[in-house]
């Protein structure tokens, strides 16, 4: 058996190491800095409190995202109540939220010169990324936060968010929907207010 | 064996983010791998969708600022 000091100071590593990553799936999640910091703080709280039913310390790290996750379900679930009807819940595909960056962008007039739907991505700043992910109503950005960044798949976030699987999958494309027009709705405000002046940019900073 | 089923485009887009997130089952994965190859439309639209979720991915790393280590090297130190 490991003595408790040197089981504290194991521990006390891995969370160290594993920080950056905790605390930017925190903030992907709750979408803000005071709430991504107590979600940390109450993960590690509670991996330090189950540790001993962590059987295999291979998982350590699969265990640990997997509580800073369920942790976070769970006040969100408590926050939201159960009364509340939100928008999200009615899970049909709407017209309304399906948009395709690829097609806003993949247009003729732009296509002379290359890719300028690559050419999007490239020039979207991290930032642009964060706002627009950030900007979504929860039930979206959860989804696309427990699949894309987190890496779980389609039947793990069900099963984390005890939902069906077709719900998962239906949040998810009207998320990446939602997300792709909140990107070009950025970028539109950010200066690209006509198409004619996207193409002018694009080309610009394909030439130098 | 078995000759692949033709898939449309329409088709094709409507499983492309389950197939850029490899939720497909292995036989339908390979009908779209089939028509990707062959269909510049459906390949750029499926490039775009992987580069746009990598990018999604990034945003899951941040640096912790130097109070949420403080708050957390002193909650373990009351462990
Ligand atoms: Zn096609």
């Amino acid at each position: 058996m490991m003595e408790e000091t040197e089981r504290r100071r194991c521990f006390e590593a891995d969370i160290f190491r594993l920080m950056d990553r905790l605390y930017g799936r925190a903030l992907r999640l709750t979408a803000n800095a005071a709430d991504a910091e107590d979600l940390v703080a109450d993960t590690v709280a509670k991996a330090w409190a189950k540790l001993g039913e962590l059987r295999d310390l291979q998982c350590f790290e699969t265990w640990l995202f997997r509580i800073l996750t369920n942790t976070f379900i769970s006040a969100w679930r408590h926050r939201r109540g159960s009364g509340v009807d939100v928008a999200a819940d009615s899970d049909e595909e709407r017209e309304s939220d399906e948009f395709s960056l690829f097609e806003q962008l993949h247009q003729p007039f732009l296509l002379w010169w290359g890719s300028p739907e690559h050419e999007f991505l490239n020039n979207a700043l991290r930032e642009d990324m964060e706002k627009a992910l950030d900007s979504l109503p929860d039930e979206f950005r959860i989804a696309i936060v427990l699949i894309i960044v987190e890496g779980y798949t389609y039947a793990e976030a069900a099963e984390l968010l005890e939902v069906p699987i077709g719900t998962v999958r239906s949040r998810l494309n009207r998320g990446r929907g939602l997300l792709q027009r909140a990107l070009w709705e950025q970028a539109k405000e950010a200066g690209l207010k006509t198409e004619k002046e996207a193409s002018r940019r694009l080309w610009q900073s394909n030439k130098s | 064996m078995a000759e692949q089923q033709i898939l449309t485009c329409e088709q094709v887009l409507e499983h492309l983010f389950a197939y850029v997130d490899q939720e497909l089952a292995s036989e339908k994965e390979a009908e779209i791998d089939h028509h990707m190859a062959r269909c510049r439309s459906c390949y750029s639209r499926a490039e775009f969708e992987k580069r746009l979720k990598a990018r999604i991915m990034e945003t899951g790393l941040s640096k912790a600022p130097e109070r949420v280590r403080q708050r957390v090297r002193s909650l373990l130190e009351k462990f």
